[in-house]
């Protein structure tokens, strides 16, 4: 692709010749004036941070005792892994505008299947693995051909698809969990091996967000990817083959779907026909709370930071020995207050600005009295 | 209002209003009177505070606290859009909100509301008689059912402003048209102007906010020119020249500009450079059988009314266009049936399109980023991008297009619509095409840029670029063309080489008057 477009364009970028042009008649656009450090560390920039430090603050002064551990370190963590592989599968197709709601179904049916594999049908532990991956592979193709090929809108096309692969888990499990030996042993190691008491799937989940933030931030895929998203006609009709990218984005999302599958069964010693759909909300609540943070684009450590700030709470709610409703409430409220600080810190830093004008303003007409 | 008398009542006063987003102080202290009757311009090119003005007036955005302003000499409460439209401050933009779908009826009564029976239905035929009544009023006349998409331009824009000012007949009010005649070919603009004149007649106040000064001086009464969010003139239109508008917009010395846009100096390709594009017999949506044939180093001009196939031309030479499409290509020695947006980028062919804000550029993007878009594969290494290298690229070709290069990192959408363009512009010439298609480059497009874009398009052609401009401005073409295609009902009707080029000329082509 990069080489026919070599071929019609000069071989390296091309230079702007030395301009004979007279200065710009625009007058030059005003700059925002404010130290970088300080524009790094905006509430806008990294809300979630501060939101998660108010939170350890709380549990800590709550909970003395219990939370403020190298146990509760660990244990959010560990368990917080998969969540946040399944919300950084996410972060790439909705980068590309495109939504993935099959993406728990899609987790459930290969943890279902990978159980399937080893315990009904006798497979061995490497090409069992390896099958369910190429199922997740398959998964993402058919929802790229859906969406993609077929231009079915990705909102309502996915939503048929989970219910397809919701069946497909019925189908195999019988809807009972799958469950015996052979999902312990050295299929168990894989996700309960640590360093330090720190599970595979936390350097797992790390690995894949550094490789969504390179990719995101400092390759031409990952650029076109968010062109995608902000206009795709735009983008289109800068030569970007908006339907490739969008096609390997939900390519992506089913493999990384079929893995955290293979995690979970060997995390849980099951294949359970129920765990994969609940996963869903979440990991959008934490791509969307993740998209506000660090420039406001869908982003790899965004996501992780939200996943964790979401798990600390849970586990904190836990320690201090909350009612369960509190859980599902603690997401919804620090949702919602994320976004709505978000949106008043943008206020508040508008009407600072306006302040500090007027300052300067005042502070030179009385210079020059 | 004693000893007033000779004064004319102002409609609309304004005081001391600002307002700053952040970042920007987008309008700084302005005062405003606006008299009644009177046809009032808004001038000033894009990123003077203008259209903000008109968004805080309308109650869009919040005015900076300070501010105040009278309407018939009652208070305005800034801020609230329903306190505008109450006290008779009504604004027509340039989409018009119109639902193309649904006829004058519909339209009309969405704002000004439906006749009803005593049981609450809508009484269409009284509504029907009522729309017609109204428009007829103001010099249209029209089916009110018949759907707006079908209607002329100057209808819907006519619709439009009609139903804004519907109920203020004996003559109040406020209405702000927001570049009414942007999307209108020159002859059609006089039916509107008829309509505008109506309406200041009745002693409604109009703030006609434009780009195209010949208009301004043939319409407005009185204008208020801004810069840098600043008032920087205000009084009668009868006191000033065109060129002495341009000089207090752009702030620019009076030797660059007369009333006539420059003719650049020529340069004309010679008949035996190589045909960098040719496209034969094309037919599309609008077009039947066109011919068109660009050499290296040639601009040429596409003139034609909308609906001719004008705009429908370069989309269809970028591969953009392809349903129903036939026609033969050639472009740089290679003929083919059938073109796709990646075959002409392979080919050499870049396409700065029409609607800017939905093609042209992305909107979330930094400037640096929608600039280095289509030179990033160049740029990379094994596909990695290096900042540094991505921001040298962006603000050399910022320069080189005479933007300002410290906007690299501001979010696109945060600069004027001549910026933008021009980012728009860098980005395609940084890839070095063959052939460059724009689409309406200067639409939105304040003089200042306009000149920029000009003569950068110039230069580059005469470096070798071939270069098709599709306007519906005529002034671009006669600015910056070697060579004029005048389509009229999707066929060329005429070609005027430089010597013949003039208005007159180009619009009689387009409309037929042969």
């Amino acid at each position: 692709m990069i080489s026919k477009l070599e071929r019609a364009n000069a071989a390296t970028p091309a230079e702007p010749p030395v301009t004979q042009a007279e200065p710009a008649v625009l007058a030059s656009e005003p700059r925002m004036e404010r130290p970088s450090w300080r524009r790094h560390l905006a509430f806008t920039n990294i809300g979630v941070v501060y939101v998660w430090i108010a939170i350890i603050v709380v549990f800590s002064l709550w909970a003395p005792d219990t939370f403020p551990t190298w146990a509760t370190v660990k244990s959010v963590l560990n368990q917080n892994a998969i969540a946040g592989l399944i919300a950084l599968a996410l972060v790439v197709p909705l980068s590309a505008r495109v939504f993935d709601l099959s993406v728990g179904s899609a987790m459930g049916l290969c943890n279902v299947i990978v159980a399937w594999l080893l315990i009904n049908k006798g497979v061995a532990v490497v090409p069992a693995i390896v099958l369910t991956v190429a199922a997740g592979l398959a998964i993402g193709i058919v929802n790229a051909l859906v969406v993609v090929g077929a231009r079915i809108d990705s909102f309502i096309a996915t939503l048929a698809s989970g219910s397809l692969m919701a069946a497909a888990i019925s189908l195999i499990s019988n809807d009972q969990p799958i469950i015996g030996p052979a999902l312990g042993g050295s299929f168990g190691k894989i996700a309960t091996s640590d360093v330090a008491g720190i599970a595979l799937p936390v350097f797992l989940m790390l690995l894949v967000a550094v490789v969504l933030w390179f990719v995101q931030g400092y390759t031409v895929v990952g650029r076109r990817i968010y062109a995608t998203g902000f206009n795709e006609g735009g983008a289109r009709l800068a030569g970007i083959r908006t339907n490739r990218l969008q096609f390997a984005s939900l390519i992506v999302s089913g493999v990384v779907a079929g893995i955290a599958g293979v995690l979970l069964a060997s995390q849980v010693s099951s294949g359970s026909p129920d765990i994969g759909p609940p996963y869903l909300l979440d990991a959008f609540a934490a791509a969307f709370l993740g998209a506000t943070q660090f420039g406001g684009r869908f982003n790899a450590w965004g996501t992780v930071m939200a996943v964790l700030l979401l798990g600390t709470g849970k586990t904190g709610l836990v320690l201090v020995g909350a009612e369960p409703w509190a859980q599902s409430m603690f997401s919804g409220v620090v949702l919602l207050a994320a976004l709505a600080l978000t949106n008043l810190e943008r206020t508040l830093e508008a009407r600072t600005w306006v302040r500090e004008r007027r300052g300067r303003r005042s502070q030179a007409q009385t210079a020059q009295a | 209002m004693l000893g007033s008398n000779d004064e004319p009542r102002a409609a609309l006063r304004v005081r001391g209003l600002s307002k700053t987003f952040p970042g920007v102080q987008a309008v700084r202290e302005v005062d405003l009177d606006v008299a009644v009757g009177t046809v009032h311009a808004l001038l000033g090119h894009n990123g003077c505070g203008k259209s903000t003005l008109i968004k805080t007036l309308a109650g869009v955005h919040a005015p900076d606290p300070g501010a105040q302003a009278w309407i018939d000499d009652e208070v305005l409460q800034l801020g609230h859009p329903e306190e505008a439209e109450r006290k008779g401050l009504r604004f027509v933009h340039q989409e018009l909100g119109i639902v193309p779908e649904l006829g004058a009826v519909d339209n009309v009564g969405f704002v000004v509301g439906f006749e009803r029976d005593r049981f609450g239905r809508i009484n269409w035929r009284r509504q029907a008689e009522v729309t017609a009544e109204l428009l007829a009023s103001f010099g249209f006349h029209m089916d009110p059912r018949r759907p707006l998409a079908e209607a002329t331009p100057p209808e819907r824009t006519a619709v439009a402003i009609v139903r804004a000012v519907a109920g203020w007949q004996k003559g109040r009010g406020v209405v702000v048209l927001d570049e009414p005649t942007a999307s209108l070919p020159a002859h059609e603009v006089d039916e509107l102007f008829r309509l505008i004149r109506n309406i200041r007649d009745t002693g409604t106040a109009v703030i006609l906010v434009s780009h195209r000064l010949d208009e301004v001086m043939s319409i407005a009464d009185h204008a208020t020119v801004m810069r840098e969010g600043r008032v920087v003139w205000d009084g009668p239109t009868a006191e000033m020249t065109t060129a002495a508008f341009v000089n207090l917009i752009a702030n620019t010395e009076g030797d660059e500009w007369r009333d006539e846009p420059p003719n650049l100096p020529q340069h004309p390709a010679p008949a035996d450079r190589n045909v960098a594009i040719e496209a034969r017999d094309v037919v599309g949506r609008y077009l039947r059988g066109v011919d068109v044939r660009v050499r290296a180093g040639e601009v040429v001009g596409l003139a034609g009314l909308l609906g001719s196939g004008r705009e429908e031309l370069p989309y269809i030479l970028a591969g953009a266009q392809t349903v129903g499409v036939t026609g033969t290509f050639t472009i740089d020695g290679e003929t083919q049936a059938q073109l796709s947006i990646d075959r002409s980028r392979e080919l050499g062919v870049a396409l700065v399109p029409a609607d800017r804000a939905r093609e042209g550029v992305i909107g979330d993007f930094t400037t640096r980023e929608n600039v280095s878009l289509a030179g990033l594969p160049q740029m990379a290494t094994n596909g990695f991008v290096r900042p540094g290298g991505e921001r040298g690229f962006a603000r050399r070709w910022l320069d080189a297009v005479s933007a300002d290069p410290n906007a690299a990192e501001r979010r696109i959408t945060t600069l004027s619509g001549g910026n933008q363009q021009k980012a728009v512009l860098a980005r395609w010439l940084s890839v070095s095409p063959r052939v460059l298609l724009l689409s309406e480059p200067t639409a939105g497009v304040d003089v200042g840029a306009r000149a920029v874009i000009y003569e950068e398009l110039r230069r580059r052609a005469d470096e070798g670029l071939a270069i098709l401009v599709a306007s519906s401005d005529v002034e671009d073409l006669l600015a910056v063309c070697d060579r004029v295609v005048v389509l009229r009902d999707g066929t060329v009707v005429k070609e005027l080489e430089r010597h013949d080029m003039t208005k007159p000329a180009i619009v009689g082509a387009m409309e037929g008057a042969l």
